[in-house]
């Protein structure tokens, strides 16, 4: 049973303008996570999370306003202190990314294999994400469901196809194969949530499209085969891949109406874009994300802060903003936050990671209002906030901060579980010790979450530390 | 106060090789199979499609290639979503690169739901859409819109074989619905084959030269940024881009066309990689007259700049130290000038003065490299040496540096940062050739307007050395260094380069240096265009192949 809380009160009048106006054509986009129909009958085990949601910025934190001190909460996680929700939380301190360090990191944080540089240097990786692989588990295999949003300097930009991009890529579904990230909320609430159809998808309709689609998609595999025979053998590799993805969505193709979902989940959640300011559309993406999560829209979720330029931080109001971005852009800007000297660029990042927090304390928040029977929908999920580095100024991929929540394998929560203490390393410096475990005992954690046998995943000799098989240990 | 001033904050988004070494041995299920299923050889950073001798179209170009191919239709009315694609990724790179990301399932899933889309609007009036009215069963009208439809979408005629499988997708889906149904079915196959998305290496039987029709998409998509227009598709089907002096005499013509012009500005904008007006954004108290406007104003000035200097018979030298802008009454204070235009419409082509020298003083690469604030001494010295002289930053293994007491209001703080450098090795190999040049454009500020001080009356002093390998320049000023610049051989190989980039896709490699150094030899800018298309490098796949 699905249950819509107070917040989401359903007001058409309200939501609206999708670029949509009469005459442009409606983008069925998210077609594939089943639009208003249900996209997922995965099952987890008995006390296992049945969902993943990722909660994700780059350039990391402002350690020691992030690592709790003790019992004492910093500022950046004290938004979760609010919201009486750190007993659903573990904070953890001490994983290292293994594989690849500065900002090659973001692509392996999560795919645990080496990253490789394009003629121009721009890197990508080359393996699927452990997100993707537990996404694909799910769906036996097929393809996976999953919702990507996000907030970016793009997310207000009428002209945008609302698809952002930028150097933390962290999510693939394979061999440069960079999953998009949605980040323009009037389109994302439109797709997601088109509203109650105003008449039923009859059993002849859903045939002839499916008839349709094969028929063309048959022509085009074809093509494929012509195409190959006159390209180099590299030209030939990609095109494969290329045809193979096609080859997946034909085999997809179903001749059966899907099962609709509760019409508290056709309708969504209400929301007003009128003068949307960047804040707006990041609480908006963080609604709609936890809304479609717990309406089964998809398995896997994610939601990415991308690096905001100056002209996005007004809400934040902080009196050290403008110094901190004199001259540089959000990445330049990290650059002067240091955690060896007190300055007004560390207070500025503390006062924008602390808004990070809450966003992520209203994420954990919209969940836990869900009540799905057995638990919240909170309760239910395993929920993951990363970034590629834990010390943002000094780029470290050492120390990665990390909070888990919900149902994280399902061990006790409530806890500041620190790694890098049991090896006699400082959290919150950029450089821990190399024994501490790394990003690939989190994807084994993660994985075995979901039912994935395993004990490893990902690159063990390529590494710029040692690393041991086996999930982290979350009970110390 | 203290301030961190790192080595090269801005640059360096460089990997390392490896090799992967999934865990083997497992049974299906476990994580390190799920891992294998990879069908691409994960080592091997060229398996991408293009290389050399075929490219993937950009969103950009798929955009203006629609609204074209509908127009072709006579269905220039109606309004197409653009394609469901990321945006090109243009930091260090031109967004039509062959080396775009590949497809995901879900970026395909959506493209056919798009092209689903696409075909829905264009079948509103199956007749007036085919020309004809004709039965559902597949007769003469229906091939000839497919073979026309074909034409346009993959820019070659279809063969008979192609026309099957079209006849095939179309019967199979009108024995269940319409004859709409079954046209729909041909304009998605047309829009969904990777004929429409590739642009095809196709070489003349038996040799390495490029078919006509390969060479008239060549040049439309580097020229105009979209497919063959009439005349090309006419010149392809006769067989008359064969000869150096036919594509030479066809490419030229493209280059009078008004076509051009968007693409050759958007060449120029993404080689600066400058940013659009949208991006723009500056302190409104330091900057009280700055607004959307003259953030439009100023990519209006660079475009027009762009226009008139390439299109109209400019050089390279033209490009690095000319004078002249397009100036309307917003731009007047920001380059400095007397008043003289009457409103923000006046435009005119004026002399700047002697403080200009080319597209690197124009004010939206200026306010590009900058802050909200204040100008960004590192991203303008590293965006010169890169676009001028080909060269590109690594930055230090460690990049965490001493903080350095800096007021945050001290807008000369910066010049601290360049002494700290200047004093560690490890900053010093790159930041010696870095800073100068940064330092001598800090006579420009956080909009592009010149200036002798900081706001906190630290004078600017634009004298210094550039030394970067062979290079040696001493100059006293931006205009100065931009005049000896120009006159290096290096920077007109580098621009003729990216030019080669631009129309492959691909970025050039040191044995293509000396085919390069020959196209740079042109004396104006159309001259080394036309030298490019003309280039075995572009015209030839096997010497293109790697």
């Amino acid at each position: 049973m699905t249950h819509r809380p107070d917040y989401l009160v359903f007001n058409r009048g309200r939501r609206r303008f999708l670029a949509g106006a009469a005459g442009l054509l409606a983008l069925p986009f998210l077609e594939s996570l089943g639009g208003l129909h249900t996209a997922s009958a995965w099952t987890p085990a008995p006390g296992k999370p049945k969902r993943l949601i990722l909660f994700f910025h780059g350039h990391g934190t402002i350690m020691e306003a992030f690592t709790p001190n003790g019992q004492q909460v910093g500022p950046i996680l004290q938004p979760i202190v609010n919201a009486n929700l750190m007993s659903k939380v573990s904070v953890v301190s001490g994983i290292n990314s293994k594989v690849e360090g500065g900002h090659s990191g973001a692509a392996s944080v999560f795919t645990c294999t080496p990253v490789i540089p394009n003629q121009y240097g721009i890197t990508h990786a080359t393996t699927p994400s452990i997100d993707h692989i537990i996404a694909r588990h799910m769906q036996d295999g097929g393809p996976a469901k999953r919702l990507d949003l996000g907030v970016a300097n793009e997310s207000l930009d009428m002209n945008s196809n609302g698809i952002s991009r930028d150097h933390t890529q962290t999510y693939w579904s394979g061999d440069n194969e960079l999953l998009d990230t949605h980040v323009r909320p009037d389109l994302v609430f439109d797709r997601v949530f088109p509203g109650a159809p105003t008449e039923p998808v009859t059993q002849p309709t859903k045939n002839l499209l499916t008839v349709r689609r094969r028929s063309v998609l048959d022509g085009v595999l074809k093509q494929f085969g012509d195409l190959e025979g006159r390209v180099s053998a590299n030209d030939r590799l990609r095109l494969q891949a290329h045809a193979e993805k096609i080859r997946e969505i034909e085999g997809s193709l179903s001749d059966t109406t899907d099962v609709p979902v509760s019409q508290s989940c056709a309708a969504g959640p209400s929301v007003n874009f009128a003068n949307m300011t960047h804040k707006d559309a990041a609480e908006i993406q963080v609604d709609i994300l936890a809304q479609a999560m717990a309406c089964n829209l998809a398995d896997v979720g994610s939601f990415k802060i991308f690096d905001l330029e100056e002209a996005a931080w007004g809400h934040v109001n902080h009196p050290d903003l403008a110094a901190t971005f004199a001259g540089e852009n959000y990445h330049g800007a990290w650059h002067k936050a240091s955690d060896q000297n007190l300055d007004y660029a560390r207070r500025a990042f503390t006062a924008v990671n602390t808004w990070y927090g809450e966003l992520f304390a209203r994420l954990l928040t919209r969940l836990d209002a869900i009540d799905e029977g057995d638990g919240t929908a909170l309760d239910n999920s395993m929920v993951v906030w990363f970034s590629d580095f834990g010390h943002g100024g000094g780029h470290g991929s050492d120390n990665l901060h990390l909070v888990l929540a919900g149902n994280a394998n399902g061990a006790t929560l409530g806890r500041h579980i620190n790694y890098a203490a049991q090896y006699n390393a400082d959290p919150n410096s950029p450089y821990g010790n190399e024994l501490q475990p790394g990003n690939h005992n989190l994807a084994v954690t993660m994985a075995q979450a979901f039912g994935i046998n395993g004990n490893s995943f990902g690159d063990y000799t390529a590494v710029r530390q040692p690393v041991s098989p086996g999930p982290l240990d979350l009970t110390v | 106060m203290r301030r961190l001033l790192p080595c090269l904050a801005l640059v360096g988004l460089f990997g390392c090789k490896g090799d992967l070494a999934l865990d083997p041995g497992q049974a299906p299920s476990t994580l390190p199979t799920v891992g294998q299923n990879n069908t691409s050889n994960p080592t091997n950073p060229a398996s991408v499609l293009g290389g050399r001798d075929g490219r993937r179209l950009s969103d950009l170009e798929v955009s203006k290639t629609l609204d074209d191919l509908m127009a072709e239709l006579a269905l220039d009315g109606a309004t197409v979503e653009p394609p469901p694609l990321a945006p090109a990724d243009v930091r260090h790179q031109f967004s039509n690169t062959s080396d775009s990301k590949n497809f995901t399932y879900d970026q395909l899933f959506n493209i056919m739901t798009w092209v689903e889309g696409v075909s829905a609007t264009a079948t509103t009036d199956v007749n007036a859409l085919m020309g004809c009215d004709a039965p559902a069963a597949w007769d003469t009208c229906t091939d000839a819109f497919t073979r026309k439809l074909g034409r346009l979408a993959w820019r070659r005629p279809l063969s008979d074989v192609e026309v099957g499988r079209f006849q095939a997708a179309y019967e199979a889906t009108v024995a269940e619905g319409t004859r709409q149904d079954g046209v729909r079915a041909i304009v998605e196959m047309a829009l969904m084959a990777p004929d429409f998305w590739y642009l095809s290496p196709q070489t003349r039987e038996g040799e390495s030269r490029l078919t006509s029709h390969t060479v008239a998409s060549r040049l439309s998509y580097a020229l105009w940024g979209t497919m063959p227009d009439a005349a090309l598709r006419a010149a392809a089907d006769a067989d008359a881009l064969q000869t150096d002096e036919q594509i030479r005499t066809m490419a030229a013509s493209m280059l009078d066309d008004p076509k051009a012009i968007p693409t050759v500005q958007r060449f120029h904008r993404e080689w600066l990689h400058v940013k659009s007006p949208s991006e723009l954004s500056k302190d409104p108290e330091r900057f009280p007259n700055f607004n959307e406007d003259v953030a439009t104003d100023l990519q209006s000035s660079f475009d027009e700049f762009v226009k008139r200097t390439v299109l109209d018979g400019g050089s390279v030298e033209d490009l690095l130290v000319s004078r002249f802008g397009y100036v309307n009454q917003r731009l007047e204070p920001i380059l400095g000038l007397p008043g003289e235009s009457a409103n923000a419409q006046d435009w005119a082509w004026r002399d700047l003065g002697d403080q200009r020298a080319g597209i690197f003083t124009q004010p939206l690469f200026l306010a590009s490299t900058s802050g909200s604030y204040e100008s960004a001494l590192i991203h303008r010295g590293v965006g010169v040496l890169e676009k001028t002289l080909c060269w590109s930053a690594t930055p230090p293994a460690n990049v965490s540096a001493e903080a350095i007491e800096i007021p945050p209001t001290a807008t000369s703080g910066k010049l601290l940062g360049v002494e700290s450098r200047a004093s560690k090795a490890n900053c010093s190999s790159c930041h010696d050739s870095i800073d100068p040049v940064g330092l001598a454009f800090e006579t420009y500020d956080a909009l592009g307007t010149p200036r002798t001080m900081y706001s906190d009356g630290v004078a600017i002093n634009p004298a210094g050395n550039l030394e970067l390998g062979p290079i040696s320049i001493a100059f006293n000023s931006v205009p100065d260094l931009m005049q000896k610049l120009s006159t290096q051989p290096k920077v007109k190989e580098c621009y003729a380069g990216k030019w080669v980039e631009w129309t492959t896709g691909h970025a050039v490699s040191t044995a293509e240096q000396p085919e390069i150094a020959k196209i740079s030899e042109a004396t104006t800018i159309r001259e080394l265009i036309l030298n490019v298309v003309t280039s075995p490098l572009v015209l030839n796949a096997e010497e293109n192949a790697q």
